[in-house]
């Protein structure tokens, strides 16, 4: 009888304990937000990092910007995204435009896509009649951009029964606004491969 | 006389020498990146922004390693937040050369840092 009470007590107590960990559920934990990343051969987070640290490093070294005694002032244009994968080549211009201006050498104009906010507040401060006039942003005094950046990101993805290789070519210009004239050109080659 | 003079002057080359950090000292390493030796190191003021240059040998098996630069400008302080880990591939025996410009013109020094990724 001893034994039976006693064999009982202790399954249960293992029992108990099995069901604890197995309703844990999955861990959450926060991981490095610059560390390589190689969940797959899809574009991805340190792609992104370097293509994005490349061209601006590059860029603070050109002429245009490094020779010239004020801060230019540059744009954002369009990166065209001519792969076959869904990137957000916004992020990768705005992470370039981050970068520069935190180097304090390029000044940045509002691009296209904002325009709407920088005429909205325009507009809010000239028209409304609330806003005493000696504070006012007045319109027809915005800066316009002596360079645009633009670009394009293309692929070459090979695949066979075992092997993804996909290469990644990043291509980005500085454009002077008013010659036409390209006055800075870089690329960036990205090559990932995956093995089954 | 001639002792003392050249005591002093073995005192005055070590302390020259130590004011200069070796590649060991400029290089920080985390996981495990035995099989990469660091062959060169050198630096040049180029547009006014810091550009770095070092050598890399890889003797053994090829591992997957990722390397960064650290930017230092006055009183030793890191000059921005710290870089994106870039992977490189080096193949047994191969020797390649990593370039880095710093992201600011503050930045008068480096350190290189070098880490295994799987």
């Amino acid at each position: 009888m001893k034994m039976h009470t006693k064999t009982i007590h202790i399954s249960s107590v293992a029992i108990f304990a099995a069901l604890l960990v197995a309703c844990s559920g999955p861990q959450v934990r926060y991981g490095d937000a610059k560390a390589v990343e190689t969940v797959n051969a899809n574009y991805g987070s340190t792609d992104l990092q370097m293509i994005a640290e490349a061209m601006t490093r590059s860029l603070l070294q050109s002429k245009a910007i490094s020779g010239s005694k004020d801060a230019p002032i540059v744009t954002l244009a369009d990166v065209k995204n001519k792969t076959s994968e869904y990137i957000d080549t916004r992020v990768i211009t705005d992470k370039i435009r981050t970068q520069l201006t935190k180097s304090g050498q390029v000044r940045f104009a509002v691009s296209v896509s904002e325009m709407q906010n920088q005429t909205d507040e325009l507009k809010r401060q000239n028209q409304s009649g609330l806003y005493k006039s000696n504070t006012i942003a007045k319109t027809g005094n915005m800066q316009g951009a002596q360079y645009r950046i633009e670009g394009s990101i293309a692929s070459i993805v090979k695949n066979t029964k075992d092997v993804k290789d996909v290469y990644y070519v990043f291509n980005l210009n500085l454009i002077n606004n008013e010659s036409g004239l390209l006055e800075w050109s870089d690329e960036k080659e990205i090559r990932k491969t995956a093995t089954r | 006389m001639k002792k003392y003079l050249l005591s002093l002057l073995a005192a005055l080359t070590l302390i020259a020498c130590s004011s200069t950090p070796s590649m060991k000292d400029m290089t920080l390493r985390t996981g495990d990146t035995d099989s990469i030796q660091i062959t060169d190191m050198r630096s040049l003021m180029r547009n006014g922004v810091l550009t770095a240059q070092v050598t890399i040998q890889n003797e053994s098996k090829s591992n997957l390693v990722a390397y960064r630069f650290k930017w230092i400008g006055k009183n030793g302080m890191t000059v921005t937040d710290e870089e994106a880990w870039k992977p490189v591939t080096v193949g047994k025996g191969q020797t390649t050369v990593i370039m880095g410009i710093a992201p600011t013109p503050d930045a008068s020094d480096f350190r290189f840092e070098l880490n295994q990724y799987k």
